[in-house]
Parts: C-alpha cells; sequence; structure tokens
C-alpha cells in the first residue's frame, strides 16, 4: 500500500510540472502584461516595473527563475497587489475557501448519501419522490440564481441569516455551504441511489438473505460497501472540484476567498498569481485524486491486487 | 410418499407481474421429500424448476407472488413472515446458488463469510465461529483452509468458490438443502467432483437435498427421486432408476432420446423434441406440452391431465399425461 501511495505522489508530482510548464508558457502567449492595463507612464518607468519584475528576460530564464523559486518555496511577488507575496494571498484565503468547501463536502456527502439510500430502499415512495425533485433542482438552476435566492428569503425576508461577509460565524457559513452543497446533494443522491438499486439485485446479496442473518444485517453489511464504491469514486474530483470551484459562491456571498483572485489573477495578467493559484488548484485535484484511490483499495480488496 | 415427510409441498404457484401481463412460472406443483432423500428436479430452461427453490426459500423477484402450501418441518414456508422464515433459512433449510463466481461477497474474507450465519443464529463468538469455519471449508477440501480462510473470493477459482458455497451452505447442519443448477457454472472436469462432494456431506449429516438441474446424467448419479418439469408442472414423477429404465410421459421419452448415449454413439443424430419449448405465459387449459407431442390425442389440447398414480409400473411413479390414465 505505501509503495503504492509514493508510486501515484511521483506520477502527481510530474503530472503537476507539466501542469505548471503548460501555464507558465501559456499565459506568457496571452496577448498584453501585467503593466499594459495601466495608465499612461513613461517608457522609462515602465522599464523600470519590468525590469523589477524581471518580465524584461527572455521568457527561459524567467521560467528558470520561477522553478528555481518554487524548490524554495518562494511563488514571488503579486504584480497586482504589491507588497504582497503570491504565498501571503494564498495563506489569507484558502482557510475561507478550504473551510466552505469541507463543509460543503460533509453536507452533500451525507445527506446525499442519505436520500440516495432511501431512496433506493423505498422506490416511487415520498422520500424518493422529494430526493427526485430536489435532485432536479440542485442540477438544474446554477449557483448564481439559487444563491440569491437564498439570499433574499433567509437574509433580507426573514433575517435569520447574513446575506453575505464572514462576520457572523457559524450564521454566515450556513447559506454558502448550502448553496455549495445543493448541486452535489442532488448528484450524490441519484448516483447513491442508482448504485444501491444495482447492488440489492447482485447474487451475494441474495446469498446474504439465504443465510438468514437478517434485513438490518444483510444491508449493512453485505450491500453497502459495494454500494457506495462508486459514491466514493465521484466524491475524490468532487471534493477538489468543491474546494476550487467557489469562485461564484465567493463572489455571490462576497467571502474573502481564494476563489475570487484566481479570476482577478488571469484578467491582469498577474502572473506569479496565476501560476501559485494553478499550482494550488492542480495539487489539490491530484492529492484528492490519491485519496480516492486510496479509499477505495481499502474498501474493495479486488483493487488490492491490481495495483 | 412417507408417513411423515420433511417437506410437503401442495399446489405451489408461482405468478410474476410483467408489463405484457401475468406470466406463470410454476403451477401447481405438489412434492414430498423424506429425511435425508435426495430428489431431483429437472426440466429445460424457463420450466419454473429454479423458481421453486427460490419460492421455497422466500427469495422470489419482488414482481413474483406465491401460492400454495410447502410444509416443512410442520411449518408452512409460503406463510411466514420475514423473521421466521429468517430463522429457518439459518438453521435447517440452506440453498446453494448456480453462479459461484457471482453469489459470494467480494468485499468479506471468506471465512467471515462463512462464520457469519454462527454467529448470527447460534451465538458463536467471532473466534469460535472461524475455527467452525476453517473446520468446515477443511472438509470440503480447500488446501491450507486456515490461511484460506483470510482470503477474498476473488483469490478462490470456481470450483473452489462452489465449494465455499456447500461449506457455507452445510455449515448450519440445515435438514434440507436446497440446489440450485449448482455446477452449471464450472468447468466439466470439476463437476462431478464438487456434485459428489455434495452429496458426501449431505449424507453425513443426514440433509435431504432437491437438486435442480437438467443434466440427466447428474440426477442418474445423485438422486433418489426425479421430478420432470415442463411449463411449470410435473409431467412426471419416479424413482431416478425407473425413470431411465422405462420413462412413462412422452415429454420424458423425448429427453431421454435427446440424452447422448455410449451404447449408441453410432447413430449419427441425437434425438430432439420438435417446436420450442413454453416458458411462461398465461395459463393453459390442457397439457403444456400438447404443441411438441407427437402422440397427443383431442383431449389434450382441452383438458389438464390429471398425476395420475401408476402403479402399475411400480411405487411412486406419477405421470401427468391422458395416456397415463388408469383402467377402470
Amino acid at each position: 500500500m505505501l509503495r503504492f501511495i509514493l508510486k501515484r505522489l511521483w506520477n502527481g508530482g510530474l503530472t503537476l510540472a507539466a501542469l505548471v510548464t503548460l501555464t507558465f508558457f501559456v499565459m506568457r502567449l496571452a496577448p498584453g502584461g501585467p503593466f499594459s492595463k495601466n495608465r499612461k507612464i513613461s517608457p522609462d518607468v515602465q522599464a523600470n516595473i519590468e525590469a523589477a519584475f524581471h518580465l524584461d528576460e527572455p521568457v527561459w530564464k524567467q521560467f528558470g527563475r520561477f522553478v528555481w523559486g518554487l524548490l524554495h518555496l518562494d511563488l514571488g511577488p503579486s504584480t497586482r497587489f504589491r507588497d504582497y507575496s503570491v504565498g501571503d494571498i494564498i495563506a489569507s484565503g484558502l482557510p475561507y475557501s478550504l473551510t466552505i468547501g469541507f463543509w460543503a463536502v460533509v453536507v452533500a456527502s451525507v445527506v446525499g448519501v442519505a436520500l440516495g439510500i432511501a431512496g433506493a430502499l423505498r422506490r416511487n415512495g415520498v422520500t424518493d419522490y422529494v430526493a427526485g425533485i430536489v435532485g432536479v433542482i440542485g442540477i438544474a438552476i446554477p449557483i448564481f440564481v439559487i444563491g440569491p435566492i437564498l439570499q433574499v428569503i433567509f437574509a433580507l425576508k426573514l433575517g435569520w441569516l447574513p446575506v453575505g461577509g464572514w462576520d457572523a460565524g457559524l450564521r454566515s457559513l450556513i447559506l454558502p455551504v448550502l448553496v455549495l452543497a445543493l448541486p452535489n446533494i442532488a448528484y450524490i443522491s441519484r448516483l447513491t441511489r442508482t448504485s444501491m438499486i444495482e447492488t440489492l439485485r447482485e447474487n451475494y446479496v441474495r446469498t446474504a438473505r439465504a443465510k438468514g442473518i437478517g434485513w438490518r444485517r444483510t444491508l449493512w453489511k453485505h450491500t453497502l460497501k459495494g454500494a457506495l464504491l462508486p459514491v466514493v469514486a465521484y466524491l475524490g474530483p468532487a471534493t477538489a472540484a468543491i474546494i476550487t470551484g467557489s469562485i461564484l459562491i465567493e463572489t455571490v456571498f462576497a467571502l474573502p476567498g481564494i476563489g475570487r483572485h484566481f479570476v482577478d489573477a488571469a484578467l491582469n495578467r498577474d502572473y506569479p498569481l496565476v501560476m501559485g493559484i494553478t499550482l494550488l488548484y492542480g495539487g489539490l485535484l491530484i492529492l484528492f485524486n490519491i485519496g480516492t484511490d486510496v479509499v477505495r483499495a481499502w474498501m474493495d480488496p479486488r483493487l488490492r491486487n491490481a495495483q | 410418499m412417507t408417513a411423515d415427510p420433511l417437506l410437503s409441498v401442495r399446489d405451489l404457484t408461482v405468478r410474476f407481474r410483467m408489463p405484457e401481463g401475468q406470466s406463470v412460472a410454476v403451477d401447481g406443483v405438489s412434492l414430498d421429500l423424506a429425511a435425508g432423500e435426495v430428489l431431483g428436479i429437472v426440466g429445460e430452461s424457463g420450466s419454473g424448476k429454479s423458481q421453486i427453490l427460490y419460492a421455497l426459500m422466500g427469495l422470489l423477484a419482488s414482481n413474483g407472488a406465491v401460492g400454495g402450501q410447502a410444509l416443512f418441518q410442520d411449518q408452512d414456508l409460503l406463510a411466514m413472515t420475514p423473521r421466521q422464515i429468517d430463522r429457518v433459512r439459518g438453521q435447517s433449510l440452506s440453498m446453494i446458488f448456480q453462479d459461484p463466481m457471482t453469489s459470494l461477497n467480494p468485499y468479506i474474507r471468506v471465512g467471515d463469510q462463512l462464520a457469519e450465519g454462527l454467529m448470527v443464529h447460534q451465538g458463536l463468538t467471532k473466534r469460535a465461529a472461524r475455527a467452525e469455519a476453517v473446520r468446515m471449508l477443511d472438509r470440503v477440501r480447500i488446501p491450507d483452509a486456515a490461511n484460506r480462510a483470510r482470503r477474498y473470493p476473488h483469490e478462490f477459482s470456481g470450483g473452489m468458490r462452489q465449494r465455499v458455497m456447500i461449506a457455507m451452505a452445510l455449515l448450519a447442519k440445515p435438514r434440507l438443502l436446497l440446489a440450485d443448477e449448482p455446477t452449471t457454472a464450472l468447468d466439466v472436469t470439476i463437476q462431478a467432483q464438487v456434485l459428489d462432494l455434495m452429496a458426501e456431506l449431505a449424507r453425513e449429516t443426514g440433509t435431504a437435498i432437491i437438486l435442480v438441474t437438467h443434466d440427466l446424467g447428474v440426477v442418474a448419479r445423485l438422486c433418489d427421486r426425479v421430478a420432470v418439469l415442463y411449463g411449470g408442472r410435473i409431467m412426471e414423477e419416479a424413482p431416478a432408476d425407473l425413470l431411465f429404465d422405462a420413462p412413462a410421459h412422452p415429454y420424458t421419452r423425448g429427453l431421454l432420446a435427446a440424452m447422448p448415449r455410449l451404447e449408441a454413439a453410432l447413430t449419427p443424430r441425437l434425438g430432439t423434441i420438435p417446436g420450442t419449448p413454453r416458458s411462461g405465459g398465461g395459463d393453459v387449459a390442457g397439457c403444456p406440452f400438447v404443441d411438441r407431442c407427437e402422440v397427443r390425442l383431442a383431449v389434450c389440447a382441452t383438458t389438464r391431465p390429471p398425476l395420475y398414480e401408476l402403479r402399475a409400473l411400480g411405487l411412486g411413479r406419477r405421470s401427468a399425461c391422458h395416456l397415463s390414465e388408469p383402467a377402470p
């Protein structure tokens, strides 16, 4: 198992290196630069600024400088937010994004799996229909629609929760987490339901019933594991996507997370910040994928030998 | 047949609700089984033979409905609550399934799958149950049973998995074992070996067997008595040796003619039964075999033949054919 993890980490590192290299050069290929949008400044000043950020050097040399910095865990200074290093910016925003993302994943998994199992056990019952409706709503309505609707209802009309921001402690978490979790609740509940129904039809579940060990034990010991494997496989990449995909949420709810920096950085050609966030998102995705594979191998003995 | 049978099935019917209407899989089957007896149920695919076993186990698909009565140790299996049937399943009634490759749980160690029933039904500790499981694996000739018990099903070959299934089924020393084509999924070379093992262990524990198969060779080898099923009904019932020597029903004769025989190795073709087997469908007024029967009478299409006792041909022989009607 350890060898497997190390091997996956090594492969992940290679993937990340490729991703970073590609992003570096694609960014340079895009027209414009970090300081081309500024109001008119004299060519001398422009040259001075570019020299300060080493933008006057040839691209291969800049790349070498970037890699050298990376090896020293230094992502360099942001070209847009003066006096802040990329590391500072990420460190200030990441905790918010991680907190929201973590709770959204927890809520989505627990509620999604519960709804899915309930739906599979009582097919075409009330719970199943309610879960189905929630599913359609969650998948079909985008975040920037459902977010403001919930804001109007719970913040403006009822006044129970803050409209946005981070000042109200736990209460300011509720709406963003809910909105971020909703599409995933929908997807996970559908996935769990289908998988559960399929597993219940498996021959080995019939064997378990034939042993007369009781319905509850048949369900918990013999059905759940197989039914949840596809859900786990989905959860890994989904977790990375939820944490990194909170850009819209952070905008709608005015949260000081990291997502909004990503878009800004790309638009402003803030090369170092783009590189930093790309590295972060890529790393998260790879880590969660490895985590998923480890959990699945732990759940399914057949996967262990294949590795 | 015996004064106090272990299992007494009366007028068992199994129907399935289908999109296109009701389908009758088992149509008024009655059977008796004595303790320790081996009964074979033979028939073509779709004759309803497996559904009889599923009905007895309470494992019919959710669109299936069962009728009739099945007294097992003086209790009606078909009228039990889920809790009651669970108690019977784990202790005195076991089943071996057709496909050993998919019938074991891939996520649970083989030893633990065996031990589970003992822990639930006999209140054994995990340790005691595991030891018992290893002993049983040893008896079904799994080499190095103690280590093998800690392995997962995918690390076993098909034949070994079916032996594990047999071990699991016989672990509780059941009074009756239901075996649904236990060897069809296995290589021909190990089929006999697995069957002999099953029969041998059942004999040791005094367990009766109902063996569902379409293999007449298996029947000849293992069974005391045979019931031939067609279209969900019993066509003929007889002691195994008598059935092969002197089949009474036209369908049985057709089946036997279609079986390769050593002494007939020089005949260029095997016999066939014309037409296609009926399966399911609605109720039929007459004999289900009428369309394919070579000796049919006018009455066969309109009147259902009862299962006549054939006293003249020997004890315990029955045939559902108008031609078998005893002279008054």
